[in-house]
């Protein structure tokens, strides 16, 4: 089961608030910098049983290697350190992976506008992403599709890997069609200090995936950094999933790879 | 474009396969076409129908016609994300539409949650639906039981039993066949404090999702109700609605008349602010229980029930309190 208290810690106490507001404000406070490799990136968190940390690092190693999430990047806090307001227990470690909100930081300080859509579930036949499946809005829900969609019900990570065929979780968002030469160079210079998973950039207000875009965007499609839990939790390994917990200074995390 | 259109004229002929119990020809379905709109041939039809048998979607009986496979059922459930979104909406509208209740003569078709259990399960379950109904968290104490067999859309298996209760969605079909226009805006998990309401706590919007949000909430373990019954704090689920300001009068009698005949679960009426949601301008706001707050509860306590929400439109004068069963 996947974090029980879903999007609570989201929500104050006076009023529910959209994911996207939450989105936003991480964004805002992400100040990495793929040039110096310095600043802060937005992280994922997921805390298992401390006996299963090799085969997850393992199972990073291989999603990260196909490109299904942002990046190698992670980090692992043992019993006791404190994170995202809660204290690691004993007995189980959290690791963090990227989230692929780190990318729209990078382009929204690149002075480019991004709207998030929403998350869903991409189905990818013979290595080719076809569609999604299922689809909910971040303006529509107070927590995150990455975590709503996350399990062997709506996912298939490992399978797509070792056949080419499955579903992960993907993200989308659009930015102003005429920013789509300074999109290109922001992802090129991400590529560069080892941050992708750009799934598709779609043409001027054209569907991507099957989501329609608004008038003069294009959208993106990006990778859930979630993905790599989503393969523990296929796999049955007891995870709480924690999307887009915190800030992370990028120079305390380890490359997988 | 053009592109989109076929596919959604491919996925339109799936969609008529699936609700048709016999195999149909490419005629029928280029008339059945011709009612949703799509000014197609029979001709057409026929080269659309050997491109799905060929993606093993469709399956060809001789000359008897076509059928859907499991294959094609699948894509009706993946295909067309966009068209799905706010599809609950459209399943509730449908629902509502095909429901007729008439509140004076106190009967008709409502819309009902079904929950199956294995049968040595069933007291247990009755009792813990009765304990949900005692704390006020249902919209009515009337069900149906559906013995193994039994059901249209849903069949109960051997060694099991069905439970129907009674939708909220039920009041929203009165106030919209009174000409009072409802907007389905959020489902939700609503957080009880000293046995009383006090704010949502996660919204889904109807409009922005392409599954049913209250599963959404139960299947991720998001609900309290059992805990909310017992103990008077919790999370229970509920939805809201937006109807204009000037039709809340009218709106107040229909609920306190459906209530009279059994059928209720208004928790707030407001303007400006209800349970932390803030309402839209000239518009009261209106929370109401969901009756899968029962059934979701039987879940809660055993994992192996199962819950179709929305899933039935089933005969009030059929359905009996759960004292008299």
């Amino acid at each position: 089961m996947a974090n029980q208290e879903g999007g609570a810690r989201y929500s104050s106490a006076r009023h529910p608030i959209p994911i996207s507001n939450h989105i936003t404000n991480m964004m805002y406070g992400a100040t990495f910098n793929p040039e110096t490799m310095k600043g802060t990136v937005i992280t994922n968190l997921f805390i298992i049983s401390e006996k299963y940390i090799d085969t997850a690092l393992g199972m990073i190693e291989q999603v990260a290697f196909s490109e299904l999430c942002v990046s190698p990047y992670y980090k692992i806090l043992n019993a006791g350190e404190n994170v995202a307001g809660i204290t690691v227990e004993p007995g189980s470690v959290a690791i963090a992976t990227m989230c692929s909100i780190t990318l729209d930081s990078v382009l929204s300080r690149a002075g480019i506008p991004v709207n998030h859509r929403g998350g869903g579930i991409i189905q990818v036949i013979g290595r080719s992403p076809t569609r999604f499946t299922d689809f909910l809005s971040y303006s529509s829900t107070t927590i995150d599709p990455m975590e709503v969609l996350i399990g062997k019900d709506h996912t298939s990570v490992m399978k797509l890997i070792k056949t080419g065929s499955g579903r992960i979780l993907a993200n989308m968002r659009e930015v102003p069609m005429t920013a789509r030469e300074a999109v290109e160079e922001v992802f090129d210079r991400l590529e560069g200090a080892d941050i992708s998973g750009v799934i598709e950039v779609g043409g001027p207000n054209s569907d991507v995936f099957g989501i329609s875009v608004s008038r003069d965007k294009i959208g993106i499609v990006i990778a859930g950094g979630t993905n790599p839990a989503a393969a523990l939790i296929e796999e049955g390994i007891e995870t709480k999933m924690m999307a887009m917990s915190c800030l992370m200074d990028v120079s305390e995390m380890s490359k997988i790879m | 474009m053009a592109r989109k259109k076929t596919e959604r004229m491919l996925i339109e002929i799936l969609r008529i396969l699936s609700n048709s119990t016999d195999p149909l020809g490419a005629r029928a379905i280029a008339e059945e076409l011709m009612k949703r709109g799509y000014d197609v041939t029979e001709r057409a039809v026929r080269y659309h129908l050997a491109s799905l048998d060929s993606a093993t979607l469709t399956v060809k009986h001789g000359n008897y016609g076509r059928s859907i496979t499991s294959f094609g059922l699948k894509e009706l459930e993946d295909a067309l994300v966009e068209d799905r979104l706010g599809f609950t909406i459209t399943r509730i509208e449908e629902l509502i539409y095909n429901t007729v209740f008439n509140l004076e003569e106190g009967g008709g078709m409502v819309i009902g949650d079904v929950l199956i259990v294995d049968k040595g399960l069933f007291d247990r379950a009755v009792g813990i639906i009765k304990e949900v109904i005692q704390a006020g968290y249902a919209v009515s104490n009337r069900v149906k039981i559906l013995e193994e067999g039994a059901g249209g859309s849903i069949v109960i298996p051997f060694g099991r039993v069905g439970i129907a209760t009674i939708c909220s969605m039920t009041v929203d079909g009165a106030l919209i066949r009174s000409g009072i226009p409802v907007d389905m805006k959020y489902s939700g998990t609503l957080q009880i404090l000293g046995s009383s309401p006090t704010a949502f706590t996660d919204l889904i919007g109807y409009s922005g999702t392409s599954m049913n949000p209250t599963e959404i909430f139960i299947s991720r373990g998001m609900t309290s109700i059992l805990s909310a019954a017992r103990t008077g704090s919790g999370k229970i689920l509920a939805n809201y609605r937006e109807i204009p300001s000037a039709a809340v009068d009218d709106a107040k009698r229909i609920i306190e008349n459906m209530a009279g005949i059994g059928i209720d679960g208004t928790i707030k009426i407001s303007e400006e602010e209800n349970l932390g949601i803030r309402v839209s301008g000239r518009h009261a706001g209106i929370t109401m229980c969901t009756g899968i707050n029962m059934i979701a509860a039987v879940l809660e306590d055993n994992s192996s029930a199962e819950i179709y929400a929305m899933g039935a439109a089933i005969n009030y004068n059929e359905m009996r309190e759960i004292d008299k069963i």
